[in-house]
């Protein structure tokens, strides 16, 4: 039986949790509505918050330009990601792949692997290449670097499909494409949203790659260098609209964030005890 | 199992490796340093050229200044189109090497004094030297040549402040004491002629309750220009410089750098400075300053315009109180040198850019940005901070005080100075150490550069 | 492996299964395996990117670890292991155990909230971290309201809390990832096991070692590669709260590695300091991987 003061006690240790959790992202929302000075212009407030350091931040950064970059490398990385993890997830899974267990040690070397391992090589290839602060240069690393990740994922979970249903549908003479996609990637729909939000994100949040290979584009660089630029500019060194400027860039995520998180979290947790 | 593994792996090495060549053995650069330049560049002569655009490179403070000066260039050579890139300065800073190896390369860049990015390219022939650009144009006259010697180096890049001249600047950009007119009248303080009166003043305010001197350094570089001044106090200007050059026996260990180094950590102790000094940005500082905070600030001149545009009629700016020498000294040098790919096909359109941000005709119009010239001609000051700094900066140029920045005088010496002077600063190393440290590098650089 | 078994393999394996992992595995050969030979191969090099490279075998790595700056970023990421990944997992355990036994409700609710640390761009992160230290920033007003002034300082920028003051940052990051997997996990143990233990008059030490620990092994692997992994990388964060600063104080391997590769051009150093940083992580991780095999077994 538990008594009332172990239930205090748990939902205490919870809150104070939630509100650790929650305190910078509050601290920075509250900083981004204070004005600087005093004689704010009346136009920039709205229900009595001050909006002005958001006007300045959206028109000083530039920030529609890198959400659109980022929004179509993510989406590129996703769409390629996935159409390659598939199928190799798949002839891992159920296929005799020759070296199969080769290449999976490689893969799980490539999943632990830092970045800073090759991120040098890849900016001489891209230099060498002319790719250097284009589009190509991040979604294509970006791709192979999530590789490993999104072929084991799938490949763990093709794995668990019951045998029963992939003989019945081969009996019914499918072939291999088609038993993939008309019976495993609907089963797996749940398992390969939960990948896709996941690859988005790493994507869209990744900073190091998008540093080295895309340096002096300023019409494609994407959000997190955009947004750290922004902040070290010497001409943007007001506080309150630096955080606000973080504010808008987290915004897009945030809401995303709000519509996705309970099957990304049940995605993770159930994938995370497979792995 | 995990042998045989391992064999497969060894195999794909062994592949992938003879599959290398050596890195970089196909930049061959195709200069094209046969021109010489021995007339002013005329409108017929790149009209010649047809319709080209220039790919110019500039630091994201040029900004104002481009503004004024390709509409103009544009118009008096009609058909180039200029191709502006603004950079911030870590980011030129870190690209404009590979890009002048790489190809297409930007005509026309800014560079930085110093073994580090004008080193570098000038041992990799990469921008075109501009000597004979200098003597068709008359620079000697126009600026002083003493003060080439930072743009110059041996053709093979090994050695710096002699021989060909590599790039230019039209503007001077040094560090001085910014003060707040006001406050230093309501404490009775007397503005400072010599370094004894300044730390006078110093200890004055900080009785009196005011900050002494605002300073912001998470940035890691805005100390060291404070060091400048303090230094340029104590070592004569010569020694400082004699070492960024590298000239051979010079040495960062000396009594009176020790003096120097020690006087900053005595001025720390004492509270003189910002609290939390290496949690505050140098554009912080400078803000707080502008809103009125503090009584001093040590600054480049670049700041002049924030200062300016917030203390108004307060603003006040000297040239750095000598020492006992009599004579100023202190952090500062031309700005961003100009430069010219080694490359160009388009080399008449690139001299005629050059030549026309260094026409002294054009000094006016820097003016008019609260920029320093550096040509030797004087010019009507708009405002009472702009008259002191250029006042400011006849005294500097007068007594040959600039002391260049520390960190040209090697590769890594940046990354070296700043650290270790922070840590100095704060009380984790002495004196000693940070001289010893500075000195290593310098030492191994030179070793390296040499053999 | 046996000839024979070889042979069988040979035999039965399927070979168009190649043209299905052939996209997935080019790709992952061109942009990932192919740059660590890369890497390993600059490493010999002396080359600066201007002028032609010159082979200088292993200097680059005497030179390297010569480098008391190198030790000290790897002592670094040791601390930023304690702060990442171990700390987390402390707290997540402590909390997993206090809650072992109350059905909470509205759990999906505070998952959400304990799990946002982990998507918000690592930029939007140390932006917000940067404010909360700075020295009129929330901590200091804070500290000032209840007198004690006296501690106040600029937290990222004094050199005895910059390194602490960015690993709280990772904790920050880590913890609420740790408690959700652990939570989830504990709730496969049953009621009546515990209810069972309880009469039996374990104390909650007892709880945690025969009961906690042994059935949510798998998710404290997990929680550790990720968050090892992340410790000993930590570029982001380190570079938009600090650059490294106060003097070196936090700086780290990768921080170097940038530096040196791309700002001054020592691509050959950099190349070794990334090989030794991959072997490091290699190692501890793998370890980890054997361990986490052992213990499943």
């Amino acid at each position: 039986m538990i008594n009332i003061k172990e239930k205090t006690i748990a939902y205490f240790v919870l809150i104070l949790g939630a509100v650790i959790a929650i305190y910078p992202l509050f601290s920075i929302v509250n900083l981004s509505l204070t004005s600087k000075s005093n004689n704010s212009k009346v136009q920039n407030e709205f229900l009595g918050f001050y909006l002005g350091n958001y006007v300045e931040a959206w028109q000083r950064g530039a920030f529609n330009h890198a959400m659109l970059s980022s929004l179509l490398v993510s989406s590129c990385v996703v769409l390629l990601t996935l159409f390659c993890a598939i199928l190799a997830g798949y002839a891992f899974a159920l296929m005799q792949v020759p070296f199969a267990k080769t290449i999976l040690v490689l893969l799980l070397f490539g999943l632990v692997m830092p970045y800073e391992g090759v991120v040098i090589s890849l900016y001489e290839m891209m230099s060498s290449l002319h790719l250097l602060n284009t589009y190509w240069a991040l979604i294509l690393p970006q791709v192979a670097l999530s590789m490993p990740f999104a072929v084991l994922w799938l490949r763990t979970f093709f794995s668990t499909v019951p045998k029963s249903i992939i003989e019945s549908a081969s009996l019914d003479g499918a072939n291999r494409i088609q038993s993939l996609r008309f019976i495993l990637i609907p089963l797996a729909k749940s398992a390969i949203g939960t990948l896709a939000t996941l690859l988005f994100l790493f994507t869209w949040n990744e900073f190091l790659l998008a540093l080295v290979l895309i340096p002096s584009n300023t019409s494609i660089q994407t959000v997190p260098l955009s947004l750290s630029f922004f902040a070290g500019n010497r001409r943007n060194s007001e506080p309150p609209v630096t955080a606000a400027a973080a504010v808008l860039v987290a915004l897009p995520v945030l809401i995303a964030y709000l519509f996705l998180q309970r099957r990304l979290i049940r995605g993770i947790i159930s994938g995370a005890v497979k792995e | 199992m995990f042998k045989k593994r391992l064999g497969i792996l060894f195999a794909i090495v062994t592949l992938m490796i003879t599959g290398c060549s050596s890195p970089g053995s196909d930049t061959g650069s195709k200069a094209n340093t046969a021109d010489v330049i021995s007339q002013p560049v005329t409108v017929e002569e790149v009209a010649a050229l047809g319709d080209i655009t220039l790919d110019v490179w500039a630091d994201a403070g040029e900004e104002k200044t481009m503004k004024i000066l390709v509409p103009k260039y544009e118009a008096m050579y009609p058909n180039v189109k200029v191709n502006l890139t603004l950079k911030g300065f870590d980011d030129l800073m870190k690209t404009v090497v590979p890009a002048l190896a790489g190809d297409p390369a930007p005509d026309v860049v800014q560079g930085n004094q110093g073994y580090g990015v004008d080193g570098a390219l000038v041992k990799g022939g990469l921008i075109r030297k501009l000597t004979d650009v200098s003597t068709a144009y008359n620079w000697g006259s126009a600026y002083n040549p003493d003060d080439f010697g930072q743009f110059s180096w041996s053709e093979d890049g090994s050695q710096y402040g002699t021989g060909e001249l590599y790039g230019m600047s039209p503007v001077g950009e040094f560090v001085g004491v910014f003060y707040n007119k006001k406050k230093l009248a309501n404490l009775g303080i007397a503005l400072p002629n010599t370094f004894d009166e300044f730390a006078a003043a110093l200890e004055k305010a900080k009785k009196a309750g005011e900050t002494p001197i605002i300073l912001g350094n998470s940035d890691k570089w805005p100390a060291t220009h404070v060091f400048g001044l303090i230094q340029g106090a104590f070592t004569p200007a010569s020694e400082t410089k004699d070492l960024i050059t590298g000239k051979a026996g010079s040495s960062f260990i000396s009594s009176t750098n020790e003096t120097a180094l020690n006087t900053m950590r005595d001025w720390i102790t004492k509270g003189y400075f910002t609290k939390g000094f290496d949690g505050v940005s140098a554009d912080d500082a400078t803000a707080k300053f502008a809103a009125g905070n503090g009584l001093f600030y040590m600054g480049g001149t670049w700041f002049g315009g924030t200062i300016g545009e917030g203390l108004g009629e307060d603003a006040g700016f000297i040239a750095n109180p000598p020492g006992a020498s009599g004579k100023h000294a202190g952090t500062g040098s031309y700005g961003l040198g100009w430069h010219i790919s080694s490359k160009t096909d388009a080399l008449a359109a690139s001299v005629a850019f050059v030549a026309m941000i260094m026409d002294p005709a054009f000094a006016p119009s820097l003016a008019s940005l609260d920029r320093i010239p550096s040509a030797t001609a004087t010019l009507e000051a708009s405002s009472a901070l702009l008259k002191d700094m250029q006042d400011a900066g006849k005294k500097m140029f007068q007594d040959a005080g600039l002391t260049f920045y520390l960190d040209w005088s090697t590769d890594t010496m940046y990354d070296v100075y700043t650290a270790k002077l922070q840590e100095f600063m704060a009380g984790k190393i002495k004196a000693a150490e940070i001289m010893q440290a500075i000195q290593d590098n310098w030492d191994t650089f030179q070793k390296s550069r040499n053999g | 492996m046996s000839l024979k078994k070889l042979m069988w393999r040979f035999r039965y394996a399927e070979w168009s299964s190649l043209l299905f992992i052939a996209p997935a595995i080019s790709l992952f050969s061109i942009f990932v395996v192919y740059p660590i030979f890369q890497t390993i191969w600059l490493s010999f090099w002396k080359w600066d990117r201007i002028s032609p490279g010159v082979w200088v075998g292993l200097d680059n790595y005497k030179k390297v670890l010569s480098n008391p700056e190198i030790y000290s970023a790897f002592s670094h990421s040791l601390v930023f292991v304690l702060f990442y990944s171990l700390i987390p997992i402390a707290v997540g355990l402590l909390i997993t155990l206090l809650l072992l036994r109350v059905k909470i409700r509205g759990e999906s609710f505070f998952r959400a909230i304990l799990f946002l640390p982990q998507i918000i761009s690592t930029v939007v992160v140390a932006i917000s971290w940067r404010w909360i230290y700075a020295a009129d920033g929330p901590i200091n007003a804070l500290l000032a309201k209840f007198g004690a002034e006296k501690i106040t300082t600029a937290w990222l920028g004094n050199f005895d809390t910059s390194l602490i003051a960015v690993g709280i940052i990772g904790t920050w990051i880590n913890y609420g990832l740790a408690m959700i997997l652990f939570l989830s996990g504990a709730q496969r143990i049953s009621q009546d096991l515990l209810d069972a233990d309880r009469i039996d008059g374990a104390n909650m030490r007892q709880e945690f070692r025969y009961i906690l620990i042994p059935s949510i092994k798998g998710e404290i692997s997990i929680v550790l590669i990720i968050t090892l992994t992340f410790a000993l990388r930590n570029f982001d964060i380190v570079w938009n709260a600090t650059q490294g600063g106060p003097g070196n104080s936090t700086n780290v391997p990768s921080l170097f590695i940038y530096k040196s590769a791309f700002v001054n051009r020592y691509v050959g150093e950099a190349a070794a300091t990334s090989f030794l940083l991959a072997i490091v992580i290699l190692t501890v991780t793998g370890l980890l991987l054997l361990a986490r095999r052992e213990s499943h077994d």
